[in-house]
C-alpha cells in the first residue's frame, strides 16, 4: 500500500469512521452546533449535554469524509467529564495542532488525536479534521433553548 | 486506435506540465474541467509578450504600445472567429467566466430588470452562472425561478417551457456541465426564451474546450467562456454580446481606456467592446490566449471533439465496471467531465488517495450546490479529460480506484 496513504488513514483513523463513536442525535443536549464545510458538501453537528458545567454526553450527527468523522468520534470520546473551559483548551490546542507545520510535535496529552496529525501535509485537507472541533467550539457558546 | 487518435495522442508532449511526477509518480491530469493544462506555444507567447509586447494598449504612440494594441485586437478576431461571431466589436475580454456573466448581471440586469420580473436559470448552473442572478433579482425585486432536470440529468425543456413567460426577462443556462458532462440543447432553449422575449446568457465554459460553437447558430444574446480552461493562461475570458445589445447597455466599471471624452460635468463612452473594459486588461494574458486559440486550430477543432467522444465512451464501460461505483447521473456525459460516487468511500478521501498516485481528480460539490441538492447528494468525483489522455490513464484511474477503496471502506 501507498505508505503516504497509510499515514494518513491511520489504523486508529479508520476505525473510528467505520464505526464511530456517540454517533447519532442527542434530544437531551443543553447546547448544539452545526457547521458545514461548503467545499466538500461535510456536514456535522456536535451536541452536548452540560450538567453541572461538565460535559456528561457528547453526540455527533451528519455527513463527512473519514477525516471528518474520524475526527468527531474521537473529539466525543475526548470531552467526556470535562469542564467548558477544558473543553476550550483542549480544542483550542487540537486545532492549532491540525493547523501547525507537519514536522512540528504534537501536543501532549491529546491521546489518540495524534493520529489525525497527518491532515498537517494536505492543506486542503486540515478543514476536515478541524470542523468538528470549531463546531464543539461554537456548540459551548450556544445553549439551547 | 486508428492514426488520427494516435496524432491527438502525440500532442501530450506539447505540454510540458504533464512530464512532472507528483508524489514520486508520473502525473496523471484529470481535472480539465478545472483549468487546463497549457501547452508550451502558449507559455512562450505569455512570456515574448512582456518582453517584445510590454506597452499599454490603446494609448501610447509608441511602438510597443501599438504593437500590443495590434496582439490584442488580433486576439479579438481569433475569438470572434472562434464563436462564429458576426462582429470583433461584440467581443468583450473579461476576467473571466464569473466575469463575464456578472458584468450582464450588473449592466443590463439593473437597466432591464424590476419588481415583478423574472430570471430563469437551471439546476445545472455553476455557481458563477446562478449566484450573480440570484443577488440581481433580491436587489431588484425580482423572482429567480430554477428550471429542473429530467431523471437523466438532462435539462427538462418542457418544463422549461411552462416556466417561461411574459414576465421572464432572462434565461441563464449552461452549455455543458461543469459536473455531470451533460451537454444542454442550447438552441431549444434559445427558442423558447426568445417565443416570450427574454433575452439568453449561455455559459460556455465548459463547452468551448470540447466542441464547436457557433453563437448564431445556437441564437443566444450572450456567451461567455474562460481562457485559461481553454490551453489559455489564468485572467482572461470572454463575454461576446449581441451588438444592438451591448449598444443599448452602461458600462459597469468606468475609468480609463473607455471613454471619448471627459469634462467636469459629465463623461461620453466609447461604444463597445472598450465601454466594457475599463482600465488597463492583461495584455500578454489575451495575446497568449490568442496562441491557445492558434493552437487549437491546428491540432483541430472537429478533431479534439471526435478524440474526446472516441476517449469518453471509452472510458465510461471501464468506470461502470469498477464494483460499487455509480455515475452521478443516468445518462451518460456528452462531453470529458464524468462525476461518480463510491459505495461507502467518501469523494474527499478518495481524492486524495488518487491524488497519492499522481492522479489528480476533482471532489466535492464543484461549485454547484443546487445540482446536488437536487440529485441528494453530497458530493462526488469528478474526472474530467482532454483529447490527449490516453486509455492507460484511464486504465491506472479505474485501478487505483479499486486499490484505494478496499483500504477507506
Amino acid at each position: 500500500m501507498n505508505p503516504a496513504l497509510a499515514n494518513l488513514y491511520q489504523e486508529v483513523i479508520l476505525t473510528h469512521h467505520r464505526e464511530p463513536h456517540h454517533f447519532g442525535p442527542l434530544p437531551e443536549a443543553t447546547h448544539r452546533c452545526r457547521l458545514a464545510n461548503h467545499l466538500c458538501g461535510d456536514e456535522i453537528t456536535v451536541s452536548l449535554l452540560m450538567e453541572s458545567d461538565a460535559v456528561s454526553r457528547c453526540h455527533f450527527e451528519g455527513h463527512g469524509c473519514a477525516l471528518c468523522r474520524a475526527s468527531a468520534s474521537l473529539l466525543t470520546d475526548a470531552v467526556w467529564g470535562l469542564s467548558a473551559e477544558s473543553v476550550r483548551t483542549l480544542s483550542d490546542s487540537v486545532i492549532r495542532f491540525l493547523r501547525s507545520p507537519p514536522d512540528s510535535e504534537s501536543p501532549v496529552g491529546i491521546g489518540d488525536l495524534v493520529a489525525l496529525g497527518g491532515v498537517r501535509e494536505y492543506p486542503s485537507r486540515r478543514r476536515c479534521a478541524t470542523l468538528p472541533w470549531e463546531a464543539l467550539l461554537s456548540a459551548l457558546m450556544t445553549p439551547l433553548g | 486506435m486508428p492514426q488520427g487518435q494516435q496524432r491527438l495522442q502525440a500532442r501530450r508532449a506539447d505540454f510540458p506540465a504533464l512530464r512532472q511526477t507528483v508524489h514520486g509518480r508520473p502525473l496523471i491530469y484529470l481535472d480539465h474541467a478545472s483549468t487546463s493544462q497549457k501547452p508550451q506555444v502558449v507559455l512562450d507567447r505569455l512570456l515574448s509578450a512582456y518582453v517584445e509586447r510590454c506597452g499599454n494598449v490603446h494609448r501610447a504612440v509608441h511602438w510597443l504600445s501599438q504593437a500590443a494594441t495590434h496582439d490584442v485586437e488580433a486576439v479579438r478576431d481569433k475569438v470572434r472567429g472562434l464563436l462564429g461571431a458576426p462582429s470583433r466589436d461584440e467581443v468583450i475580454f473579461t476576467r473571466g467566466t464569473t466575469e463575464s456573466v456578472n458584468l450582464v448581471a450588473h449592466s443590463l440586469g439593473e437597466q432591464r430588470i424590476g419588481p415583478g420580473d423574472e430570471v430563469i436559470v437551471t439546476t445545472l448552473e455553476h455557481h458563477s452562472n446562478f449566484v450573480p442572478w440570484q443577488v440581481l433579482c433580491q436587489t431588484r425585486g425580482a423572482r429567480l425561478i430554477v428550471a429542473p432536470l429530467l431523471p437523466t440529468g438532462q435539462l427538462d425543456l418542457d418544463a422549461l417551457g411552462r416556466l417561461l413567460s411574459p414576465r421572464t426577462k432572462l434565461v441563464a443556462c449552461t452549455h455543458a456541465s461543469n459536473v455531470t458532462g451533460t451537454v444542454v440543447d442550447v438552441r431549444a432553449v434559445c427558442r423558447l426564451a426568445q417565443q416570450v422575449g427574454a433575452l439568453t446568457l449561455i455559459d460556455g465554459a465548459q463547452a468551448v474546450p470540447h466542441l464547436p460553437v457557433d453563437v448564431q447558430a445556437l441564437g443566444c444574446d450572450f456567451y461567455c467562456f474562460s481562457g485559461h480552461k481553454l490551453l489559455g493562461p489564468w485572467g482572461v475570458g470572454v463575454l461576446w454580446g449581441r451588438s444592438e445589445l451591448l449598444a443599448t447597455m452602461p458600462p459597469c466599471q468606468t475609468g480609463g481606456g473607455m471613454v471619448s471624452t471627459v469634462r467636469a460635468e459629465m463623461t461620453e463612452f466609447q461604444p463597445p467592446p472598450q465601454r466594457f473594459e475599463a482600465g488597463t486588461p492583461a495584455v500578454a494574458e489575451i495575446i497568449a490566449l490568442g496562441a491557445a486559440i492558434d493552437y487549437l486550430h491546428e491540432v483541430g477543432i472537429e478533431a479534439i471533439a471526435q478524440q474526446e467522444a472516441w476517449l469518453l465512451a471509452e472510458t465510461l464501460p471501464r468506470l461502470r465496471a469498477v464494483d460499487g461505483l455509480r455515475l452521478l447521473v443516468a445518462e451518460g456525459p456528452q462531453v470529458p467531465v464524468i462525476s461518480f460516487v463510491m459505495d461507502g468511500v467518501h469523494p474527499h478521501d478518495l481524492g486524495t488517495a488518487l491524488d497519492l498516485e499522481g492522479i489528480a481528480v476533482r471532489a466535492g460539490l464543484h461549485c454547484a450546490e443546487p445540482l446536488f441538492s437536487a440529485l441528494g447528494v453530497h458530493g462526488s468525483v469528478r474526472a474530467s479529460l482532454s483529447f490527449y489522455n490516453t486509455i492507460e490513464e484511464v486504465d491506472a484511474l479505474c485501478a487505483a480506484i479499486r486499490q484505494v477503496s478496499k483500504l477507506l471502506r
